[in-house]
């Protein structure tokens, strides 16, 4: 390689060249797999977020005309409440065109309907659907609430599933990653294990040792690091014009913030400091054997 | 150097020097000489710290070899220079490349270095040579090259191993006469040889290993 100079002790050998190969793999394959995370994590916080600025309260059976009083002082009491952006009551021929495929139009004009409140949060209310409870238990003991809150937190789980699954694949691949580099450096070390030798018994010590191949190994190991990267992210824009064009459900539009941004950055990064200190560790421990 | 009955064995195998005990002053031109098998090379390994002894203790420059730390070892190996009797050269440098890694690994760089190795490679009489590879060169031109090696740092321990094993009668002599400059400048100078003649030649004290002990200390 034209950047080696001439006097480097530790030339070229098939078991160096293949350095650069492993991190680009490694850095292309822990890439994707952040990225899917990132991905289904955020649209799912994102999308429960949703869900989550929204609950419904359900009153009891009013009778049809006594009662429209006591709903518009609940609604009214809900809409005043610290955090709440907006309730409305779901007008009974909303309710009913809801119930019509299920029930049939003829019977339903005997049956008393239950009535939906709808109410919106304040985004960041800090507001629960149990201080919800607690204020209606005062003038309607009989109202239920739906917050969606057990199957938001399913789903959320499956979101922290991901992230988890993620750091551990993650994890893996980076201890795949150390182990083929020292196997990789210990093979490279016994291909030149003369050169070492001579070197070590010429006075080198083996900080000086490690260092002339550490500086190949860090140019080799930083090339593969963000070739590894530069796949990735052609990689993720492929998947990102794909997805623009069809309608994906749940995922929608795919970006990134810039703190996923970063974490992606700061992957070949991570690499290549972990081969480096595993490359040096290696040598150091080969060397070690020597008297 | 003071060896205080120093004992070698590789592995488990059997012992290949036995009670050594010796002292060379500073400054001396020491001859070490004795039968194909003797253990030459090997008492040489202990004295350019090649290899740890199995019994008995060794003192290099005024300290006690054994405790040393690793890095200490490192710099007392830097002030000896080592003629091999099979060269070790780093096939993929070049001669002159060979020639100046004693001085690259104490950080010279520079245009300097080269110069020191261009003349030292042409007092050896390797001035054509410069760039070739060691696997193009005669036994001989290795030889010399590892000995230019040997001699660029200016080492205060001169260590070789058969160095006019390869080379003819006037060229050995000529080799000898550079061992015996680096002498006169202070350099202790110490050879192993099994060539009669050039002991004989030289008037310089010998010693005299006969299956692994020492038989006689002139
Ligand atoms: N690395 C080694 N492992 C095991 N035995 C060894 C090793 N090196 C040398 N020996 C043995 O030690 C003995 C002495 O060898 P050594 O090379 O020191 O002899 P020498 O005097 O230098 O011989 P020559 O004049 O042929 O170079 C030999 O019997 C050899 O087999
Ligand atoms: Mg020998």
């Amino acid at each position: 390689m034209p950047f080696l100079r001439r006097h480097q002790a530790f030339s070229q050998h098939a078991s160096s060249q293949i350095l650069p190969i492993i991190l680009a793999v490694m850095v292309y394959l822990s890439g994707l797999v952040v990225i899917g995370a990132m991905i289904l994590d955020s649209s799912i916080s994102r999308w429960s977020g949703n869900l989550q600025a929204n609950l419904t309260i359900q009153l009891g059976p009013l009778s049809k005309a006594g009662d429209k009083e006591a709903l518009e002082t609940i609604v009214k009491m809900l809409d005043e409440m610290e955090g709440v952006d907006s309730a409305r009551a779901l007008p009974l021929e909303e309710l009913e065109e809801l119930l019509v495929p299920w029930i049939g139009g003829d019977v339903l004009g005997d049956i008393p309907l239950p009535r939906l409140i709808d109410v919106r949060l304040e985004p960041g209310a800090k507001l629960t659907s149990h201080k919800i409870m607690e204020r209606l238990a005062e003038i309607a003991p009989n109202a239920g609430i739906d917050d969606h809150s057990e199957w938001i937190n399913s789903v959320l789980k499956l979101g922290h599933l991901a992230r988890v699954i993620a750091v551990a694949v993650v994890g893996l691949i980076l201890f795949v990653a150390v182990v083929t580099v020292a196997l990789s450096t210990q093979a490279y070390f016994a291909v030149h294990q003369s050169t070492v030798e001579i070197m070590h018994v010429i006075g080198a010590s083996d900080r000086y040792i490690a260092n002339q191949f550490g500086r190949q190994a860090l140019t080799l190991g930083i090339f593969g690091s963000f070739l590894g990267m530069g796949l990735t992210l052609i990689t993720f824009t492929l998947v990102q014009e794909v997805a623009a064009d069809a309608t994906v459900p749940l995922i929608g539009k795919i970006w990134l913030t810039p703190l996923e941004w970063m974490t992606l950055g700061l992957l070949p990064c991570v690499v290549t400091l972990v081969s480096m200190i595993t490359i040096r560790l290696t040598i150091f421990f080969t060397l070690a054997r020597l008297y | 150097m003071r060896f205080r009955a120093v004992d070698l064995r590789y592995g488990s195998g059997p012992e290949i020097l036995r009670g050594l005990s010796f002292h060379l002053m500073s400054g001396s031109f020491q001859f070490l000489t004795g039968p194909s098998g003797a253990g030459k090379t090997s008492l040489l390994k202990l004295m350019y710290l090649a290899h740890p002894p199995s019994g008995g203790a060794i003192e290099l420059f005024d300290q006690v070899v054994k405790g040393l730390s690793r890095d200490q070892m490192a710099a007392m190996r830097r002030r000896i220079g080592v003629v091999f009797q099979d060269f070790r050269l780093i096939d993929h440098l070049s001669c002159i490349d060979n020639v100046s890694l004693p001085l690259r690994i104490v950080g010279e760089e520079g245009k300097s270095v080269n110069a020191n190795a261009r003349e030292l490679l042409e007092w050896v009489g390797l001035d054509g040579k410069m760039n070739s590879k060691p696997a193009t060169l005669s036994d001989g031109e290795k030889q010399r090259v590892s000995i230019a090696r040997a001699v660029i740092g200016r080492p205060d321990l001169l260590i070789a191993d058969e160095p006019t094993g390869n080379v003819d009668g006037d060229q050995g002599v000529r080799l000898m006469r550079l061992f015996e400059e680096l002498n006169k400048i202070g350099t202790t100078v110490i050879i192993a040889t099994h060539d009669e003649g050039m002991v004989a030649r030289f008037s310089h004290p010998v010693l005299r290993l006969k299956e692994g002990c020492l038989t006689r200390i002139q």
